[in-house]
């Protein structure tokens, strides 16, 4: 499931600025977490991103958070396994696919049902997917995986049948779609129009119990859960502006869980004995993409992309100085991996791992590749020059004006891809003008940030042919108006893969071509860094190797987590367990003790600070007044 | 920080200049005398010295920060220190994320704030003054109508109209710069046309208007340079507030993203976590630059306006 760019933070702070204005403090303090007088347990979850959600309709859902909240109170027929992420029954107990790989049939667990005590049937399934065939609004979110079904049938009410024209991967693992309840959703006239409304019946362990739009969303659990309920009551959503707030807060003990932290609020949570800090690998990842000459599929050409970065030689040779791993340990604090092409190396089955054919870290390869190119001559100020066209190698770099990453890191690939004599001149730019500009073509190279999978035919179809526009129009349905017919054949080959292992094959076989070609540069996949209340344990991660807690595409993160005590209670019968963890709590207890030495100093210099800021403050407003007042005195 | 610039070195043209020489040197003559009144009476300000010789040491600071600082050390790849690095004999105000030095950072901020800051103020008061003028001078309908925008542009909330203004014309050093002038001329308008009435009721520029003289000559040549001093003791408080308002608009995210202004500092700090790190050394220095900035702005602003205004300066 891809996300859509989140809109620029500054909003958001803009929006606390506002809030902060505008409300008292109490008006914006949050109640307390954890167990309540009557003995229930709420587990608080902070949210910075909150309010960017329109609604909670869980068919027209364009956000990660959103996502979330659908995981947590709709299951899907096929879940993306804990492991590593092949698809796991969900609502299907089991699936199958006919020799002719046409036909696919699923069998509803028997056990299933809603949360108001209805049996989940192959009915609600069909139900769903018409309604994501002929409602438009659903269609062009849900359209990529419902229209190649040519038709949907409910034998009985524990099988479901559906056949395609061509074979196709996706039914094997049916995208994570959540499946509604036919006996309400059906009752709807305007289903489109749900925006929220709590009270709906669920088939996953949490009913929505309030969603106050940008301030919370409370979920109570269904006790009666039928793949087994949670640890716990209830879960709250509270809405943060900023990080730095959610910090704050999570020190305090108002929230229980955060992620979306950066290195230096994780080493400051990590000071904190009542808190552990978890930090594993994600699915995003930072790029530099090539404009790769904006044209249509008749090969009409638009835009004012530079010539010379159709060259490979010129994309590979500038592969070649961009130091991933500096990027890494400078710009993340070692919290991420050098990247390589778009499948993240969580996903273990699909990444394509270069080993030998990584681009060596180089200028002067870089060079020998230019110079082997025909680069040769070179303008007065060094550059060189592209022989085809005249032009000198000289190309803007965009990048978003409200992402201080992208600055960081354009300060480190000016300063290498001049070591091959090419000029780059990097033009900050709002993210949305910005967009505009590449889906035009209109540019040379330009940042970007991407959520990859877990499907690979969604993400990889960016890089076909099929997605160059028809007419020389903006689009964003293609990334650099890349074309390659060999990743065209492989892309179709996996798509109508129902093999993984042969779909896999073929995934590799395109990132393999793609990282050689270079239309991107990828430069890291950044770790997720989220931090949780010792309160809590048990958070359940996606890979459960190591992975993100939080923004999964399934319900493990929140849904595994437990209250401390009550797996202590629980633990009793399991010493070996208990044990492990108590060292492990017992370790960060010894860190914290070792660190705190360097945490009083930071705060005794923060106090000095603060004391000298106050007293050069009150210094001045003294000084003033003394003055003012003489003034007045002697008038 | 008690170096007194060169207190004597315009008061010497006090002298009586009797021969009779052109009208031009008259006047300029004249024009000495006052500016050496000025100074008598501006040095007898405590305070405004203080705040003219801070001046003068963070403008000597800007100037000459290419001679003890090194620029290259701003860019991310050059970064000579480690991750958020507290301060110490090499990093005096400590290091950022990326390890570039607070110092230089804010030694360099300097640049950005101050001409930000001068310049939409010059223009504010520019703008504040011509409207002023032109709404004291032609009465009617047209003072009216001016008087009337001067009001909408008083009550509206400056820093929210600077907002959607950058928003809407996209972030840069000139956006801002417009922003904070067309936010903030609206007070200087009605001091001036205040002013400029009180100007035109004395009898010198009746005779002038019987002589003959057009509404530009009467302008430039009677008002405004009666006008001036009010002028620039109002551009000088106007420097304050157009420094404040940038580096807010800065650390709300509107700034230049490749630039280091003071405010910009402020929200890359808070972004990179600098509260939560405790890391004090990366948020308080360009805090006390901004601080001492509109301070020392305050305090010359402040001592201007005693000096001009006779009943302020009481008795002396």
């Amino acid at each position: 499931m891809t996300t859509t760019t989140p809109p620029p933070r500054r909003y958001r702070r803009l929006a606390a600025a506002a809030v902060a204005l505008a409300l008292p403090a109490a008006a914006i303090s949050v109640p307390g977490a954890h167990a309540s007088d009557d003995g229930s347990t709420t587990l608080v979850v902070g949210k910075v991103g909150l309010n960017d959600i329109p609604h909670m309709n869980p068919l027209d859902s364009g956000w990660v958070v959103q996502g979330e909240f659908n995981n947590l109170m709709y299951d899907p027929l096929i879940r993306w396994g804990q492991e590593d992420y092949v698809p796991a029954p969900g609502l299907a107990e089991s699936w199958e696919v006919s020799d002719d790989e046409l036909t696919w049939t699923y069998h509803i667990d028997p056990d299933a049902t809603w949360s108001d005590g209805q049996p989940v049937t192959a009915n609600d399934a069909k139900f769903t997917f018409e309604l994501l065939q002929t409602n438009e609004l659903f269609n062009s979110r849900h359209g990529d995986l419902v229209d190649l079904m040519t038709s949907i049938e409910a034998p009985d009410e524990q099988t479901l049948v559906i056949t395609t024209e061509e074979p196709n991967a996706i039914l094997n693992h049916m995208n994570n779609i959540p499946i509604m309840p036919e006996h309400v959703w059906g009752e709807m006239e305007n289903p489109d129009e749900y925006t929220g409304e709590p009270g709906q019946p669920t088939s996953g362990p949490f009913e929505l119990a309030e969603y106050s739009p940008g301030q919370r969303v409370v979920l109570t659990a269904n006790p009666d859960y039928w793949d087994g309920p949670v640890a716990y009551d209830e879960l709250i959503f509270q809405s943060y502006e900023t990080t730095e707030a959610a910090v704050q807060a999570l020190q305090q003990g108002e929230i229980d869980f955060l992620d979306g932290l950066n290195p230096e609020q994780a080493g400051a949570l990590e000071q904190n004995e009542d808190i552990t800090v978890s930090v594993q690998p994600s699915r995003h990842l930072e790029n530099i993409s090539f404009n790769m000459g904006a044209r249509t599929k008749d090969g009409q050409e638009f835009g004012d992309g530079h010539p010379a970065l159709q060259d490979p030689a010129v994309r590979q040779a500038i592969h070649h100085v961009v130091d991933k791993q500096r990027l890494v340990d400078v710009i993340l604090d070692g919290n991420g991996t050098p990247g390589v092409s778009w499948v993240a190396p969580i996903f273990t089955e699909h990444f394509w791992d270069p080993g030998e054919d990584a681009f060596e870290v180089s200028a002067d390869a870089g060079n020998q590749l230019l110079d082997d190119a025909g680069y040769t001559e070179r303008t007065d100020a060094g550059i060189r020059i592209d022989p085809e066209s005249g032009e000198p190698l000289s190309f803007r770099l965009f990048y978003h004006s409200d992402r201080p990453t992208y600055a960081d890191i354009q300060d480190f690939l000016v300063e290498w891809v001049a070591e091959l004599d090419i000029e780059l001149e990097p033009i900050p730019m709002e993210t949305t003008p910005l967009n505009e500009e590449t889906d035009a073509g209109n540019y040379d190279i330009a940042f970007g940030g991407w959520n990859y999978g877990p499907d690979p035919s969604q993400d990889l179809a960016y890089l076909t042919c099929d997605r160059l526009p028809d007419e020389p129009e903006p689009t964003d349905l293609t990334f650099d108006f890349y074309c390659n017919d060999e990743v065209d054949a492989l892309w179709l080959q996996q798509l109508q893969a129902t093999d993984p292992a042969e779909r896999a094959e073929a995934v590799k076989e395109i990132q393999r071509i793609v990282y050689q070609d270079s239309p991107q540069i990828i430069l890291y996949y950044d770790h997720a860094i989220e931090a949780y209340s010792n309160d809590w344990t048990g958070f359940g991660m996606l890979p459960s190797s190591g992975g993100a807690i939080a923004k999964q595409q399934a319900a493990y993160g929140y849904a595994q987590a437990v209250p401390a005590d009550a797996a202590d209670e629980s633990s009793g019968d399991d010493e070996g367990d208990a044990a492990g963890d108590d060292g492990g709590a017992g370790a960060d207890g010894d860190d914290a003790a070792a660190s705190s030495d360097d945490d009083g100093g930071s705060n005794t210099g923060l106090i000095v600070g603060i004391v000298i800021a106050a007293v050069v403050v009150i210094g001045g407003v003294v000084f003033l007044m003394r003055r003012r007042s003489t003034a007045e005195e002697r008038e | 920080m008690r170096t007194e610039p060169q207190p004597g070195s315009m008061s010497g043209s006090t002298n009586v200049t009797t021969e009779l020489k052109s009208p031009r040197s008259i006047v300029w003559a004249r024009r000495r005398a006052s500016l050496a009144d000025f100074w008598r009476l501006y040095r007898r300000q405590r305070a405004g010295m203080v705040g003219l010789a801070i001046l003068v040491v963070i403008t000597l600071l800007t100037v000459l920060a290419p001679w003890y600082t090194d620029e290259s050390e701003l860019n991310a790849a050059n970064a000579p220190g480690g991750r958020m690095e507290s301060p110490s004999t090499e990093f005096w105000f400590g290091t950022d994320q990326i390890g570039r030095p607070i110092l230089t950072m804010v030694i360099w901020g300097a640049r950005v704030s101050l001409q930000v800051g001068l310049v939409a103020a010059v223009l504010a008061v520019t703008l504040g003054t011509v409207i002023g003028m032109a709404a004291a001078h032609f009465g009617g309908w047209i003072s009216w109508a001016l008087m009337r925008l001067t009001d909408w542009f008083i009550v509206l909330p400056s820093l929210v109209l600077a907002i959607a203004l950058v928003i809407a014309l996209g972030p840069s050093k000139l956006t801002i710069i417009i922003a904070i002038a067309l936010t903030s001329w609206a007070g200087t308008a009605r001091l001036v046309r205040a002013q400029t009435m009180a100007i035109e009721g004395r009898p010198y520029l009746e005779r002038a208007r019987a002589l003959g003289a057009g509404n530009w000559h009467q302008m430039t040549r009677h008002v405004l340079p009666n006008l001036m001093p009010l002028v620039l003791a109002s551009a000088t408080l106007q420097v304050s507030s157009a420094i404040l308002a940038e580096a807010s608009l800065s650390f709300l995210g509107l700034g230049d993203p490749s630039a280091f202004s003071w405010g910009g500092i402020l929200e890359r700090a808070f972004d990179a976590g600098a509260i939560s790190a405790g890391a004090w050394w990366y948020m308080l220095p360009p805090g006390l630059a901004i601080l001492l900035v509109v301070l020392a702005f305050t305090l010359c602003g402040r001592a201007m306006e005693v000096v001009l205004n006779p009943r302020l300066r009481g008795n002396q």
